[in-house]
């Protein structure tokens, strides 16, 4: 999606008092969209045409004691009491038990989530570091190689199929080159670094592992590449754009005017301004990334939860889908509502003197 | 005409429109453009590597790739316009209704849509497709039921500032239905910027069904759809790369030639407005 | 804006251009013959520590064994779980009464038991435990501990529970002494006490200790170790990997050569497992595509040893619903199917076609008086009989998410069936889907493409669970729903029937009528294929426990 669509939520005028409603307001629309998630996922998960009775009794289960199962999971109530009891259940955060792995699936999570925060975070961290210098410099230099090569990443970033894009990373860099792992997050038989955060590599550095944090480095690699192409192209795109059009503005030439160097008309008045777009754009990208993260962990075995979820719908675990995609509209949500209080911050009508 | 000039000073589009006709072409032939048939099975010719009787090879049934690739051609666009009109339609729908009326009814509706948007599409696509049970149709009713809420957040904005012209106005003062004054009214002026930026998401839509397809949940086997084509060259990627690679180059180069276009119909569109 | 858009389509075609080259230039180096991989030691010469950091050089079992499996298991108790996932830890963490032996022709050795006495009625076995067994926490393997294994798996009512239903009462003669009775002379009690899955003896204190809300055990024995096997359970990190420590004081004794830890890692992607076991990242692999297989025999430093398996793949017919209801018809489907193909081209070459209704090699393995082929006017000729000259009637085939072998049987089938007029319907279902729609004959699918395995060496074990009428789904596996009261009496009989030429008659009848009347469609039985790094020794099939067993505590690495 080009220039990101989210009209709900911007003021129409600015005022030091109006942060503290517009902030309140926000959490009031977050609480409302929480529970509109939730009764989301709750009619979804039952709608499925399987019964979830036999599902989590097993094929050799009697009709019986289907039955039996049916009413321990209060599964024949009706649907307002069973939804109030999974409300009950979420903000004990109870997601309900994974048919696969056999315990909840809040622990299924805890466990798998902290990878697919690194994978999205190292990939946003690459797209920001590659994305936003590319877009500055391609606007400031425009129509140099450099704007050419950037744009054709553009091009060809939003356009390929990230998954099949992991797979020539695999085939290329792998077996080919055998300069990166194949997948999963550390070396066999390695044992990962004491958890803190969940995060290997943070965890490495943290406890002074050297050898788990270079092994996690390296195997976090390809993965963070292969998923930071598509938001990189967006990132670079919109900062460009944005670059470009402040560089028109008229306090813009009027620096000019005043005879300040051109780095320093860059660097100090344009991009502050220009960056705005881009950081509305991150909370938009994280939602990217995390849909992303879904093809490509399979790819690399990767076990965050996108590769958790994939193997859920193979097997109909839907307490196991559910509760993933609670948990990332709600991540998604929460880093929305951050950024566009940020946006709101960094409006130039009041930062700009 | 100013559009015919413009096009030609715009290599891009050309570039574009070349790849929009041949996909249309393809998807017209079908079966007819493809040298062999895409279903016949021979497993003694397969894993065949990419040679003059085969110029993208075989897969693991012995299929012809590139019969599959150009038979794919037609899924992938009848996948595009089914999943683009059911959403268009619905956001025109939901984003009319509620700019026009406003207050309540606005309310209520955008924060229906902000549920939606509260999710990531591909997550909730994935979740419906698995609740609905794989297979392209639900897969393309699952995206349309994710893509909806942002036209109908866009047309709604334009509702709301086509509203106050005078001659919605002047309609609703001589006593003309609301029904019809969205419709004769409303509507036509609300539907530019809905097209163009359906045109810009239809690249998007492919791969998204694509991807869905590649974990499974879309078509199903042996449909030629090329994500599904690439779910299942993933097996013999070491050996036989060419299974995977050709639908995917397929998936690129019209996704390229999508995003191509819209941007172009969007220079041209907003250029004429401005 | 316009000059922008031209730049784009130089940058474009150039990018389209960089990328077809970047692909030509992987071709040729993807060929069917990969490139040797350089030898274990070095592996990955950029990436300091993608295989395990430099170990002394106390020897290499000190090195952790690294083992791919596909699947990880849901759960580790031995009286719940009941699938191949669970074989690689059930066969070294618990031990049985007696031990299955032999790639061929099984035979059954001393396990916990030294000794056994069956009673001339054949309802009473007595076993005498070996005095110096031991569970991993030092507490002996005595009577009681087998009664309440027992007794546990009776009463839990799970896995593969209904091999044991036979079970009357167990009773602790003495510390040593076991005694079992029996409801009826089941004959092939002794082997079915070999089978991975459900006989294993547990510790009574420790489950008992652990025991939560009436469970038994369960929650605590799915992932915790209760057995006395030469292996203990160690930490197991879910979807990562599972590490198997090797008792130092199991009670059998050690040779010299053993291996300490194994690390079992479950990796969906047969590329995947191919690709560590070429670097050297893995040292032992199974479940791979059958490509997949061949390419790593090919690779140097890689054998891939290919042994008979007692499993078959099988094509289900739903025998209740039109028109399968007509053995003419589903004998015509016997007849439509490409057997060879099935073989050479999906399975390239790794598998058998079958003569019979069980898996040849396997006692309790039968011969009828003619064999299915490929026959497409034979199978024309039956459906006219069957009054459908021109076929002209649709069919379902459900193959279940992930059997990719059997997407491609199906697709394979279906242009032959398009021959005979009839219209394959080729659907794909996640196993979850299946359970459901497979508690019912009017649910059930018509056809449905699925494997079986042998819990034991004994081929009349499948026979009784797939073709007795009292074994319909959803408790039992008869998933063909089939009936014939005739088939019924000769296996209630047989399998009580002590002796040995009566029992081959019974069952040689069995098999003829259920041949015939063929409530399936035999495909073929598959091999088993084990991928091992070079220097891998002392692996050797075991046939009674079809697959993913390992001997772990006989093998080593030189």
């Amino acid at each position: 999606m080009d220039d990101a669509v989210r009209v709900s939520g911007a003021p129409s005028t600015w005022q030091a008092a109006t942060m503290r409603t517009y902030l309140l307001r926000r959490l009031g629309l977050l609480v409302f969209v929480l529970i509109g998630v939730s009764l989301l996922t709750f009619t979804i998960s039952h709608v499925v045409p399987a019964d979830p009775a036999r599902l989590a009794a097993g094929p050799r289960a009697t009709a019986k004691q289907v039955q039996a199962l049916r009413q321990k999971l209060g599964l024949d109530r009706p649907l307002p009491e069973q939804y109030v009891n999974y409300v009950a259940g979420l903000l004990r955060l109870d997601f309900g038990y994974s048919l696969t792995s056999r315990r909840p699936v809040a622990e299924d999570l805890r466990e798998y989530f902290p990878a697919t925060i690194e994978l999205a975070l190292a990939a946003m961290l690459i797209s920001l570091v590659v994305g936003i210098p590319l877009g500055v410099l391609s606007a400031v230099h425009r129509d140099t190689f450099l704007d050419h090569v950037s744009r054709a990443v553009c091009i060809a970033g939003v356009a390929l199929p990230l998954f099949w894009l992991a797979m020539l990373f695999q085939l290329v860099f792998y077996r080919r080159l055998g300069i990166f792992p194949s997948g999963m997050r550390i070396a066999t038989g390695m044992t990962p670094p004491p958890t803190v955060t969940g995060l290997y590599t943070v965890d490495g550095l943290l406890a002074g592992d050297w050898p788990a944090l270079v092994s996690s480095l390296w195997h976090l690699a390809m993965p963070a590449m292969v998923l930071a192409f598509a938001s990189l192209a967006w990132i670079t795109r919109i900062t460009r754009t944005s670059v470009l059009e402040t560089l028109r503005q008229d306090y813009v030439r009027t620096a000019r005017g005043k005879g300040l160097a051109e780095r320093s008309v860059v660097y100090r008045h344009v991009l502050r301004n220009a960056l705005i777009p881009t950081v509305t754009l991150i909370g938009l990208q994280m939602g990217a990334l995390l849909a992303g993260t879904f093809l490509v962990e399979i790819i690399f075995s990767w076990p965050g939860i996108g590769f958790y979820t994939v193997n859920a719908v193979m097997a109909l675990d839907f307490n196991a889908i559910m509760g993933t995609t609670l948990l990332v509209a709600v991540v998604y949500t929460v880093i929305n509502l951050v950024v566009d209080v940020i946006y709101v911050a960094l409006d130039p009508r009041i930062s700009y003197s | 005409m100013k559009l015919r000039a413009l096009i030609r000073r715009q290599p891009t589009a050309i570039f574009s429109l070349c790849v929009v006709v041949t996909l249309l072409v393809l998807a017209v032939l079908g079966s007819r453009a493809a040298p062999y048939d895409p279903l016949a099975v021979d497993l003694r010719q397969k894993l065949q590597a990419p040679s003059a009787a085969h110029p993208f090879g075989t897969d693991d049934m012995g299929r012809d790739v590139l019969s599959r690739v150009i038979v794919g051609t037609r899924l992938s666009v009848q996948t595009i316009l089914v999943i683009m009109v059911s959403s268009v339609a619905l956001g025109l729908l939901v984003g009319t209704i509620a700019g026009y009326f406003g207050s309540y009814m606005d309310e209520g509706l955008m924060r229906v849509t902000d549920i939606f948007l509260a999710f990531p599409g591909l997550i909730l696509a994935l979740a419906i497709v698995a609740a609905l049970g794989p297979s392209l149709l639900n897969a393309m009713l699952a995206i349309s039921l994710v893509w909806w809420p942002w036209y109908a957040r866009m047309v709604r904005g334009q509702v709301l500032s086509v509203k106050e012209n005078q001659y919605v106005e002047a309609a609703r003062s001589i006593g003309a239905r609301h029904a019809r004054v969205m419709l004769r009214h409303i509507l036509p002026n609300c539907m530019m910027p809905v097209i163009v930026q359906a045109s810009m998401d239809m690249g998007a839509v492919l791969v998204t069904t694509a991807g869905l397809s590649f974990i499974g949940l879309g078509a199903q086997a042996p449909t030629p759809e090329w994500g599904a084509m690439i779910g299942i060259g993933r097996r013999y990627l070491l050996d036989a790369w060419w299974i995977s690679t050709f639908p995917g180059l397929a998936i690129f180069i019209t996704v390229m030639g999508l995003n191509l276009l819209g941007d172009a119909l969007q220079d041209v569109l907003w250029s004429r407005t401005k | 804006m316009k000059a922008q858009t031209q730049r784009n389509l130089t940058s474009a075609l150039a990018l389209v251009l960089l990328a077809s080259l970047l692909l030509t230039a992987c071709a040729p180096a993807v060929a069917p013959a990969p490139a040797a991989p350089a030898p274990e030691a070095t592996a990955v010469p950029a990436a300091p520590a993608t295989s395990v950091p430099a170990q002394p050089a106390a020897g290499a079992d000190k090195k952790p064994l690294v083992v791919l499996i596909p699947t990880e298991p849901n759960t580790l108790d031995p009286a719940v779980n009941y699938d191949y996932n669970g074989a690689p830890f059930l066969g070294v963490v618990y031990e049985t009464l007696v031990r299955a032996v032999g790639e061929k022709d099984p035979e059954l050795v001393p396990g916990l038991a030294e000794s056994w006495e069956k009673s001339p009625d054949g309802l009473v076995y007595t076993f005498k435990l070996k005095p110096g067994a031991k569970f991993h926490d030092g507490s002996p393997v005595n009577a009681e501990a087998v009664k309440f294994s027992f007794e546990r798996l009776l009463k839990l009512g799970m896995g593969a529970v209904a091999n044991f239903s036979d079970i009357d009462k167990i009773e602790a003669v003495d510390d040593t002494t076991v005694r079992f009775t029996l409801k009826v002379p089941f004959t092939q009690f002794l082997p079915a006490l070999s089978s991975l899955w459900g006989p294993a003896i547990v510790n009574p204190a420790l489950v008992k200790a652990h025991e939560k809300d009436g469970d038994l055990g369960q929650a605590w024995l799915a992932e915790n170790d209760a057995g006395s096997g030469p292996y203990k359970l160690g930490k197991w990190d879910r979807s990562q990997q599972i590490t198997l420590e090797r008792d130092p004081n199991y009670w059998g004794g050690w040779g010299d050569k053993y291996i300490d830890t194994i690390i079992v890692r479950p990796i969906g992607e047969s590329t995947t497992m191919r690709l560590m076991l070429e670097k050297g990242d893995a040292d032992v692999a199974i479940g791979l595509t059958p490509e997949d297989a061949d390419a790593l025999a090919k690779t140097p430093g890689v054998t891939v040893p290919e042994y008979l398996a007692g499993s078959i793949v099988e094509m289900r017919l739903n025998t209740t619903k039109k028109p399968l209801d007509d053995p003419k018809v589903r004998q015509a489907l016997n007849y439509s199917f490409d057997y060879e193909q099935g073989v050479e081209g999906v399975m390239s070459g790794h598998a058998k076609p079958m003569d019979s209704i069980m898996a040849s090699g396997m006692p309790g393995h039968y011969q009828p008086s003619f064999t299915y082929k490929k026959d497409l006017d034979k199978a024309k000729q039956l459906l006219a009989e069957a009054g459908y000259p021109d076929g002209g009637f649709p069919l379902d085939y459900v193959w279940i998410s992930g059997l990719e072998r059997d997407r491609r049987l199906g697709e394979m089938w279906q242009a032959d069936l398009k021959k005979l007029g009839i219209d394959l319907n080729i659907r794909e279902m996640p196993i979850a889907t299946w359970w459901e729609a497979q508690a019912s004959p009017e649910t059930a699918p018509q056809t449905f493409m699925g494997g079986w395995g042998n819990d034991y060496a004994d081929a009349t074990q499948q026979v009784w669970a797939m073709y007795y009428s009292g074994n319909w789904p959803p408790a039992g596996s008869n998933y063909y729903f089939y009936k014939n009261e005739k088939v019924d009496k000769l296996l209630e009989a047989a399998r009580i029937e002590q002796d040995q030429a009566k029992k081959d008659q019974l069952y040689q009848e069995a098999t003829e009528i259920i041949y015939t009347e063929a409530p399936e469609v035999w495909v073929m039985q598959p091999n088993e294929r084990v991928a091992l790094r070079d220097n891998v020794k002392g692996y050797a099939y075991n046939f009674s426990y079809t697959f993913n067993y390992f001997p772990f505590e006989k093998m080593y690495r030189e």
